[in-house]
């Protein structure tokens, strides 16, 4: 049985069951101008009817947190959010009802980049994340920025960072890499669309991040479609959630 | 009530709306019955141009949305009705005591303030409705409705390119919404001053933000909810295709973005032709469905009329 506790104004939605206290939980991350919620399509609902029957999902609980993409300057931004999110919920402090000891990342688009940045940033990290991470799943990462991203420049100050090849995406390279060098954190895995236009899957050959799972997953879904499952049993998406979270 | 019913009821009651629904809900109680009349008359063939009058009502447009969230949150589980009668009650004394401000909801399609009303077992006089049953397994998709909705209200090149489709214009040019369509198309004079440049590119992106923020959201509604989540957009989907209702009937009286067509400029940006063409689909697959969307919205809100909307408008 799941309890869901919506908060519109902060962002930020909790699924947790009630009938059990589930020490896993679930955070997923939007990307550019995505919503907590919408960006996932119908993902929360699948969970909240089906996920106490499924043996991969029902130890889990989910939360979706979200941020206004204007407001958003540096991946450490968004990292912020994750890392804070984190920290309340190992400690069982509210909005949280129970304490946590397990944590599986799911993001999308830019979020990918503030998970990857929340990774390596680690004296934000508390109450042992990286040791507490199971699985770090991204859909739709900009491996190389994103073409469009000149365009959302304009209006953003985020769409900098997201441009092909821009100083912020080099750094933020860098620093996972070198920060593999002294923290552990699993393997990750990388999740294309074939369909994809906004990032692109091209580079995927050609620019690799260090700790990710090669070669990458690729499915032939665009960009948005890429995080909404159909439906639950057949769904790449749903697989994909599944598998990080077994 | 429960602790997560008063969190949930006080999102919707402090959301943006309820700041904007302040002027409303101050001077209401203060106006006379000639003085409602005036501020709340249609705006079909008496222009609003009094700076009062349009504060006023755009204010009370806010109180009543905040009513439809209401209605939404009830009809989809999201809040039991014992919990929003007793809140919700007194905004109906308040707002809608009078003749005009009931009238003011039939002109402009506040459906959902009606179905509210009638689960209430509040008389408007305007004519009777049915509200569809309340569907208590929806409280996650009412939740993703109103993330969006925040979404919506808050964003300001929304607002700015509702102002567009609802008949406003920038500077002497004039820049509206036939220009800012003509201007996506590819029709952009070189001679724009800066804050030109600034309300048409700010414009041009609430397009696109209004189209795939709600496309993104209706998409994912199947059935008969899909008029249902409609109708608290209907005024601005009813303008984004160019309708206007002064009588009974929709008519083709503003700019429609149906049709609207983008410079290669804009989503070749960056992209070799597969994926501007694959993003235009993208883009166009979301306005397709504000328009299959609307088209059962309108259908819904013609029939609460007797109105079959079944033939094409003149």
């Amino acid at each position: 049985m799941r309890e869901f506790q919506p908060r519109a104004k902060e962002k930020w939605a909790l699924l947790r069951r009630s009938d059990a206290s589930n020490t896993g939980l679930a955070m997923f991350v939007h990307g550019f101008r995505g919503n907590y919620l919408r960006t996932w399509g119908a993902l929360s609902e699948y969970l909240e009817q089906h996920a106490d029957a499924d043996p991969d999902l029902g130890g889990w609980d989910y939360v979706f947190i979200g941020y206004d993409t204007g407001d958003v300057k540096t991946y450490l931004d968004i990292s912020a959010l994750i890392c804070g999110a984190w920290r309340r919920a190992a400690a069982g402090d509210p909005p949280y009802h129970q304490r946590y000891d397990r944590l599986a990342l799911f993001g999308h688009s830019l979020g990918t980049l503030g998970i990857r940045q929340a990774l390596c940033a680690n004296s934000t990290h508390s109450a042992d994340m990286l040791q507490r991470l199971h699985s770090v799943t991204l859909f739709g990462s900009p491996l190389n920025g994103s073409p469009l991203a000149p365009f959302g420049s304009l209006f953003y100050p985020i769409g900098d960072a997201l441009k092909p090849e821009s100083p912020q995406l080099r750094m933020l390279k860098a620093w996972c890499e070198s920060s593999l060098s002294f923290l552990r954190w699993p393997k990750i895995r990388v999740v294309l669309g074939q369909g994809d236009w906004v990032v692109g899957q091209q580079f995927a050959e050609l620019v690799q991040w260090p700790g990710d799972l090669q070669p990458t997953d690729q499915t032939v879904l665009n960009h948005s479609d890429l995080v909404k499952p159909e439906n639950w049993q057949n769904s790449c998406v749903m697989d994909y959630v599944r598998g990080a979270l077994r | 009530m429960t602790d997560e019913q008063r969190a949930r009821l006080e999102d919707i009651q402090t959301g943006p709306w309820r700041k904007k629904s302040e002027v409303a809900r101050q001077r209401l109680p203060t106006l006379s019955t000639a003085e409602l009349e005036r501020y709340l008359r249609s705006h079909y063939g008496d222009e609003i141009k009094d700076k009062a009058e349009l504060d006023f009502r755009q204010s009370f447009d806010q109180a009543l949305e905040e009513i439809q969230l209401l209605e939404l949150a009830v009809a989809c589980g999201f809040l039991p009705m014992d919990v929003v009668r007793p809140v919700i009650e007194p905004d109906f004394a308040t707002l809608l005591s009078s003749k005009a401000a009931r009238a003011y909801v039939k002109l402009y399609d506040f459906v959902l303030v009606r179905y509210l009303a009638c689960r209430l077992s509040i008389e408007l006089d305007i004519g009777t409705v049915q509200p569809p049953p309340i569907n208590s397994r929806a409280e996650i998709r009412y939740a993703v409705f109103l993330a969006t909705h925040y979404e919506f209200i808050t964003s300001p090149r929304i607002e700015l390119f509702t102002m567009y489709i609802d008949d406003f214009y920038f500077g002497e040019r004039p820049i509206d919404a036939g220009f800012l369509k003509r201007w996506i198309g590819g029709d952009q004079p070189s001679n724009l001053v800066p804050d030109e440049q600034q309300v048409v590119g700010n414009g041009y992106l609430g397009f696109i933000q209004f189209t795939e923020t709600l496309g993104d959201f209706f998409l994912q509604l199947h059935g008969p909810e899909r008029p249902y989540f409609g109708l608290a957009y209907g005024y601005w989907l009813s303008h984004y295709f160019g309708l206007r209702r002064p009588r009974g009937r929709y008519e083709q009286l503003g700019v429609s973005f149906e049709d609207v067509r983008f410079a290669p400029s804009f989503l070749a940006l960056g992209l070799n032709s597969d994926g501007a063409q694959a993003e235009h689909e993208r883009f166009y697959e979301r306005l397709n469905t504000l328009k299959a969307v609307w088209d059962e919205t309108r259908e819904l809100i013609e029939s609460l009329d007797g109105i079959n909307s079944g033939t094409k408008n003149p």
